[in-house]
């Protein structure tokens, strides 16, 4: 994983540890920041994501009423092995990895994996390695490794290998049938990267116009206009893009659904929503303010706004698509100030 | 969570893998004690060793003191977490000398980890070694949570290197910049499975950069 591609290499190249060379380009290239390294078994997805996205996961909206993915079948690549998944390459791959298990002295590992994957000793069903080593000369098939998003933990990839009936922690790669994917376990295809992709979308909304604007003085019972033409003040369309570099893309876009505003003084409704039509324009709305501020203070409003993610399917292989929401994306709160009217008397 | 403190580096060479080892339970804590720590750079002053330990554990590590390791834990008041987040320090803080000695094979980082994880750290500390660099400055360690899944236990948290600068092991002299933007962020995951013989052992970490959601 690594180093080269800060987030996504599954293992890596060991091959340049072993030459000497170090793997210092990149992102994670030095002292600088910690992460990945030449080698090493590293659960991370090779889908890289681009476009308005949270970097590295951790997004902070929720998916409404969805689940996103969190590990899957991916074909095998990495260690500069192109491709990784027939059996010859799938053997070099092999040869990579048993280096540097023997380079960084822990020999149980490397030989875990050569009796499994070389020798075929002890080997589950499940892998499907019916013609060792490596299931040279079988065709029909692939070899795949489970893959996890950065939000996904050691235990969701141990998950994933007991719903495979593998009971040995060394059994990392699965021969797949074309065609034949395992019960229960996704495997990489348009869909999911789709899925990937709306998890991470990134949204920047900011205020929409408010009359009286937020940072003037609001009125006791004057109603607050609402309003917010398309595409304006972050209230627009976001493309989010997952991409298995070389095999598969699937691009979603993300458009504002609705808007809520609340207060921490009274107002009425007591939270005002205002819906976004299919061209992005809100529905003008509003809010009334019941009360004014004691002197010298301020009341807060918040802003917090659901989103609906769209995949337009993948029309080759039938597949409709589908939209998603996430959310709330909520906004810091803002203070805001509200008088009394005042009366003018004119002599 | 992490304060210097004035132990002897004599004390600390020699203590501290088999106090590691009695009060963790560790896994892997059947190999010897850890190797001597490669001698420290010259490069002045800031350079000379220290020894820093955790506040609440009695590993004492060998970290230069022209570099600070902050780790923020904060108890969550389950046994059982604590004993995790309690245990991922003491790993970063062996990493973290790893690093700092530029040894790969230091026997501490090794006695507190097993399989995979010891295969990673041997993979990120190599990135040191063979750039010929250590880190300077100070690095966080921080937003610890503790997730079960089945039998393993996923200790997640965010490290923030973007004030850590590169310096020549050799020589002390800078060798670039601190990282900047979202490349300073990594998100770390530190995974505890029991051993057949039913204690738990540290089986994998990993740590990715360009972590956004960290900056906030």
């Amino acid at each position: 994983m690594h180093v080269m591609r800060a987030r996504t290499s599954r293992w890596v190249a060991a091959a340049a540890l072993l030459a000497g060379i170090a793997l210092t380009t990149g992102t994670a290239t030095n002292a600088q920041a910690d992460g990945g390294g030449p080698g090493g078994f590293w659960i991370a997805t090779h889908v890289e994501l681009s476009g308005s996205v949270w970097q590295g996961g951790g997004s902070p909206y929720a998916p409404v009423g969805w689940t996103p993915p969190k590990c899957w079948l991916e074909l095998n690549s990495g260690y500069g092995v192109d491709p990784a998944y027939t059996p010859d390459g799938f053997a070099a791959y092999m040869a990579q990895v048993y280096a540097f298990y023997l380079h960084a002295q822990e020999d149980s590992i490397r030989n875990a994996f050569y009796a499994i994957y070389h020798e075929g000793q002890g080997v589950d069903a499940a892998v499907g390695l019916t013609n060792p080593p490596y299931n040279q000369g079988v065709g029909g098939g692939k070899w795949y490794a489970i893959a996890c998003t950065p939000d996904a933990g050691y235990g969701d990839y141990a998950a994933v290998q007991a719903s495979l009936g593998v009971a040995n922690q060394y059994e990392e790669w699965f021969w797949l049938r074309d065609g034949a994917p395992p019960a229960g376990v996704p495997v990489i295809d348009p869909e999911l990267l789709a899925e990937y992709a709306a998890a991470n979308t990134k949204v920047t909304p900011g205020w929409p116009n408010f009359s009286p604007a937020l940072n003037a003085v609001q009125t006791v019972n004057l109603p607050t206009l609402i309003t917010n033409a398309a595409g304006t003040n972050g209230f627009k369309e976001y493309i989010a893009v997952a991409t298995l570099p070389g095999i598969l893309s699937s691009k979603v876009r993300a458009d504002p659904e609705s808007v809520t505003f609340t207060s921490s003084g009274p107002m009425s409704p007591s939270s005002v929503t205002c819906t976004f039509d299919a061209a992005g324009n809100m529905q003008p709305c509003q809010l009334t303010f019941l009360k004014s501020t004691p002197p010298d203070t301020s009341y807060t409003i918040t802003e917090s706004s659901m989103w609906k993610v769209t995949w337009d399917g993948d029309p080759g292989a039938g597949e409709p698509g589908w939209t998603r929401q996430i959310g709330p994306v909520v906004l810091p709160a803002v203070p805001v100030t509200v008088q009394e009217i005042q009366s003018i008397v004119g002599h | 969570m992490r304060r210097r403190s004035p132990l002897s580096i004599l004390a600390a060479s020699t203590a501290l893998p088999v106090a590691a080892c009695l009060l963790a339970g560790l896994a892997g804590c059947g190999t010897p004690a850890s190797q001597p720590n490669a001698a420290l750079p010259a490069g002045g002053s800031g350079a000379t060793p220290s020894v820093t330990a955790s506040p609440s554990s009695t590993l004492a590590v060998h970290i230069p003191a022209d570099y600070h390791v902050d780790i923020e834990l904060n108890p969550t008041g389950d046994p059982a977490q604590d004993t995790f987040l309690a245990r991922t320090r003491d790993m970063l803080m062996a990493y973290e000398q790893a690093v700092s000695s530029n040894a790969p094979n230091d026997g501490l980082y090794q006695s507190l980890t097993t399989s995979f994880a010891r295969g990673n750290l041997y993979s990120m500390i190599s990135v040191f070694s063979q750039a010929g660099e250590r880190p300077t400055g100070s690095v966080r360690f921080y937003r610890f949570t503790v997730k079960l899944t089945g039998k393993v236990a996923d200790v997640f948290f965010c490290q923030d290197t973007s004030k850590v600068v590169p310096v020549s092991f050799k020589t002390g002299q800078r060798k670039g910049a601190a990282a900047t933007g979202s490349s300073a962020f990594s998100w770390w995951d530190t995974a505890f499975k029991k051993n057949s013989g039913g204690a738990w052992a540290i089986v994998y970490a990993s740590s990715l950069v360009g972590r956004e959601s960290c900056m906030s």
